[in-house]
């Protein structure tokens, strides 16, 4: 029998000054396998996919690529013995066309006279993209000037161009809707019938039973399992496996009464106006209600968002708090009047990377920390101490940089940072993005304590079911308006919903 | 999750701690290789008192403009705020010494709160505001000089004495690390360098912080400007020059990130004035003349900056 394997893993070790990212992981991936990988964060996934691609080396261990030892210098050289990879992160060119970043670097292929035709490469980069089925990419657009969900197809547009052997896709559908994923799920199938391996990696387990033939589990930097596609039906065992231990009581609130007080607002929105496109919204959240918004990408909910917070200010209409009537004007007003926002870009604007858990913790209670004028740092250790206890946050120390976590625990550190400064409001927007299941659960569980404590939560979130679990009240947003005002019940479907918001 | 990590940190860090050390090991070869060059004339008792005064002024400078490299920005306007200060206090010395200090302390505060000010509303790169200003200044002062020198009246030369620059120093450094590591200013300007939306998004006042950290190393720089005054005896079109430069790489020479954030440390103001005052005071007493002083401060200046560039560059722990 001939051998089907194309990718071996033998051994591979790697560790980050005292992180020990990978222990000792050894596994083979076949030719014409969509192989799934998943793993809580932290679990080294993304350094496994790193190192496969080139861009990581590994401490020690070693990788076979179709029978050959294989080890990349850089993802360059990787890409070149035909194993691609698309990044969590943005990983297009700012600043040039499409069509110049689906074929960087081959920029001699269109050579006219010594200078590259772009007629000729833009006319490649339409073909390459109606082929994926996102012919409405205009391939001489500016990447500046298409969304973040339309830059990963041209990144998955640039990776099928190069017909690579393993395509590595790294939770890219978190950020992605429905008809980009479609695209998506229609490369790794053209893959498929090439005969070529797909390594895909989510949190989505629906997603992974849907895609891939086979999964293998990751925890703590070691190798879990690999399961066959009939194994990996049995969802609740991929979970315990992911996470060490049986997941307890349900995943989302097992309460389905929705009943809220009216009289007791806490955020009012009236008629805010942001743009041309988002007009005249108005809504109210109540105090113990955990209100939803829903919809598609693009939709204006994030922006409400960001106004509930003063980050945007409204063309006209007003965001009050209640009862007191104060508008909220600026971040800094919101804050005083206990409002707490999760950003969704948690990296760039929730959490200062290059500094300690401790700083990031205080720095929205440094006024309450203060007295004469000082802050003294048993204080700060004080705060931080309690609510990184309170929250479990997996860390070394205090002082600890932020930027060693794992994406759930860096989301505990945001949310730390708005318990310390006693939020009583809280704007959850896509608060568990790019988190494992873990921390999931422990961020809805969480959310269940503030409402009993009647704190007003208002989650934002691009998950359907998410938002069925855990709201009292889900107003879903299309094309800058609301479309609907759903109350919690048992009855509630995602197919129910969608029809709102398309 | 799985197991409760709940080590306390024992695995230190390496890297970080020759970071902490090099600094001070720096100092410690310059001073011993000078004191070799010049054979023993770099710490003997005179000259002593020559590198603290070099390293006086600079250190005054180096704190104030911590607070904006902490934030991540630049001033280029230092030399200019010392050269107009000591001239505009040197016009109303007559009134006496308390007037003068206040006038050489107040134009700098203006000067600082200006260019924050610029730089705040605007959203002008604070190294182009600072650098235009500049130049405006070198024009003020010798509008001010009239191209010359102002004199200072004679008492005021007793002022220039060791013990009160000494005593100076160490209140300002104290102020400095205070209000560095233990309000809500020096936090605030080390957030704003490790992240500014982040910043925003936490409730700070960002164009309140920017304009504070320039008003404070304006203020600074007028106090410069005062014991320069009274050091020299009259204030010239000379006063200030290069002062900007030689405060950024003492900075640098100490170990402060250019970047600014959480890892801005107060020290390095202290500790890379007195390697870049023994490095002068060494360069003159080998016999290196000015010019190549300059030259040699300029390389001094790059290699510096790339020694504290993060060079490992993004880690993709996940």
């Amino acid at each position: 029998m001939e051998n089907r394997c194309i990718l071996r893993l033998d051994h591979i070790c790697k560790s980050f000054s005292s992180t020990k990212a990978l222990v000792d992981v050894s596994f083979e991936v076949n030719r014409g396998e969509v192989r799934g990988l998943v793993g809580e964060n932290g679990s080294g996934k993304s350094t496994l996919s790193s190192i496969v691609s080139g861009a990581l080396q590994p401490d020690s261990g070693a990788m076979y690529f179709k029978g050959q030892k294989f080890k990349p210098i850089s993802a360059l050289d990787a890409a070149s013995c035909g194993i691609s990879m698309v990044v969590q992160e943005r990983g297009t060119i700012l600043g040039v066309s499409v069509a110049e970043n689906i074929f960087m670097g081959k920029e001699k292929l269109f050579l006219k006279g010594g200078l590259v035709s772009h007629k000729k490469m833009n006319h490649a980069a339409a073909a390459i993209l109606k082929e994926i089925g996102a012919e409405w990419i205009s391939p001489n657009v500016s990447i500046n000037n298409i969304s973040f969900e339309e830059s990963k197809i041209v990144e998955l547009a640039k990776a099928m161009y190069s017909n690579p052997d393993i395509l590595i896709i790294d939770e890219t559908t978190t950020a992605i809707s429905q008809k980009g994923r479609e695209i998506l799920y229609a490369i790794v199938k053209k893959m498929k019938s090439r005969d070529k391996t797909v390594i895909f990696i989510t949190h989505d387990l629906d997603e992974l039973v849907q895609v891939c033939d086979s999964v293998t589990v990751m925890r703590d930097g070691h190798f879990i399992a690999s399961l066959s596609a009939d194994e990996m039906k049995d969802t609740d065992r991929l979970k315990k496996l992911m996470v060490g231990r049986e997941i307890t009581g349900s995943f989302y609130r097992a309460d389905f009464d929705g009943e809220i007080d009216e009289s007791n607002v806490a955020l009012k929105l009236e008629n805010v106006t942001l743009s041309d496109t988002i007009k005249n919204i108005c809504l109210e959240a109540h105090r113990g209600e955990i209100l939803g918004i829903g919809g598609l990408t693009g939709c204006g909910m994030h922006e409400i968002g960001r106004a509930m917070f003063g980050l945007v200010k409204p063309v006209s209409g007003s965001v009050k708090v209640m009862p007191s009537g104060q508008y909220i004007r600026n971040p800094r007003v919101a804050i005083r009047n206990r409002i707490g926002y999760l950003s969704k870009n948690r990296e760039q604007e929730a959490i200062l990377l290059q500094t300690s858990i401790l700083d990031n913790i205080c720095l929205p209670s440094l006024g309450k920390l203060e007295k004469y004028g000082f802050i003294s740092r048993r204080s700060e250790r004080k705060l931080a101490a309690r609510w990184t206890g309170e929250l479990d946050i997996k860390m070394s120390s205090l002082s600890e940089y932020c930027s060693a976590l794992s994406g759930g625990n860096k989301q505990k550190v945001v949310i730390a940072k708005w318990l310390a400064s006693e939020s009583e409001i809280f704007i959850l927007d896509c608060p568990t993005r790019g988190i494992d299941i873990g921390v999931k659960s422990s961020i809805y569980r969480l959310m269940e304590k503030l409402k009993a404590e009647g704190k007003c939560q208002i989650m934002i979130s691009e998950e359907l079911p998410e938002l069925i679990g855990m709201c009292d009240n889900i107003i879903i947003f299309k094309d800058g308006k609301i479309s609907a005002k759903l109350s919690r019940n048992r009855d509630l479907s995602e197919s129910g919903i969608i029809r709102y918001m398309i | 999750m799985i197991e409760t990590v709940q080590k306390n940190k024992v695995d230190f860090d390496i890297m970080a701690f020759v970071k902490q050390v090099i600094p001070f090991m720096g100092l410690l070869m310059v001073a011993i290789l000078f004191e070799v060059l010049s054979g023993g004339k770099l710490l003997s008792g005179r000259n002593l008192t020559l590198l603290l005064n070099q390293a006086f002024t600079l250190s005054l400078g180096a704190i104030g403009c911590s607070f904006v490299i902490a934030q991540g920005n630049l001033d280029f306007s230092l030399g200019g705020i010392v050269g107009i200060a000591a001239a505009t206090a040197a016009t109303v010395s007559g009134a006496g010494l308390f007037v003068t200090i206040l006038t050489a302390v107040v134009v700098g505060l203006a000067i600082g709160i200006l260019n924050g000010s610029i730089h705040a509303f605007f959203g002008i790169p604070a190294f182009v505001v600072t650098l235009s200003v500049q130049f405006i200044l070198r024009g003020l002062i010798v509008v001010v000089t009239k191209a010359g020198t102002l004199p200072i009246p004679f008492y005021m030369y007793s002022v220039d004495n060791t013990p009160l620059k000494f005593t100076v120093l160490i209140l300002t450094f104290l102020f400095g690390y205070i209000v560095f590591e233990y309000t809500k200013v020096g936090k605030q300007c080390k957030a704003l360098g490790s992240g500014i939306a982040a910043s925003i998004q936490s409730g700070i006042n960002v164009k309140a912080m920017k304009i504070i950290s320039f008003a404070i190393v304006g203020s600074l720089s007028g106090l410069c400007g005062f014991f320069s005054l009274i050091r020299a005896g009259a204030a010239s079109t000379a006063t200030g020059q290069f002062f900007e430069t030689d405060v950024m790489t003492a900075l640098v020479l100490g170990g402060m990130p250019l970047t600014g954030g959480s890892s801005c440390k107060i020290k390095s103001a202290i500790i890379g004035s007195l390697i870049l005052a023994v490095l002068t005071n060494g360069m003159v007493l080998w016999g290196i003349n000015e010019h190549m002083q300059q030259l040699i401060k300029g390389c001094i200046f790059i290699f510096a900056v790339w020694i504290s560039l993060d060079k490992q560059g993004k880690e993709f722990v996940k």
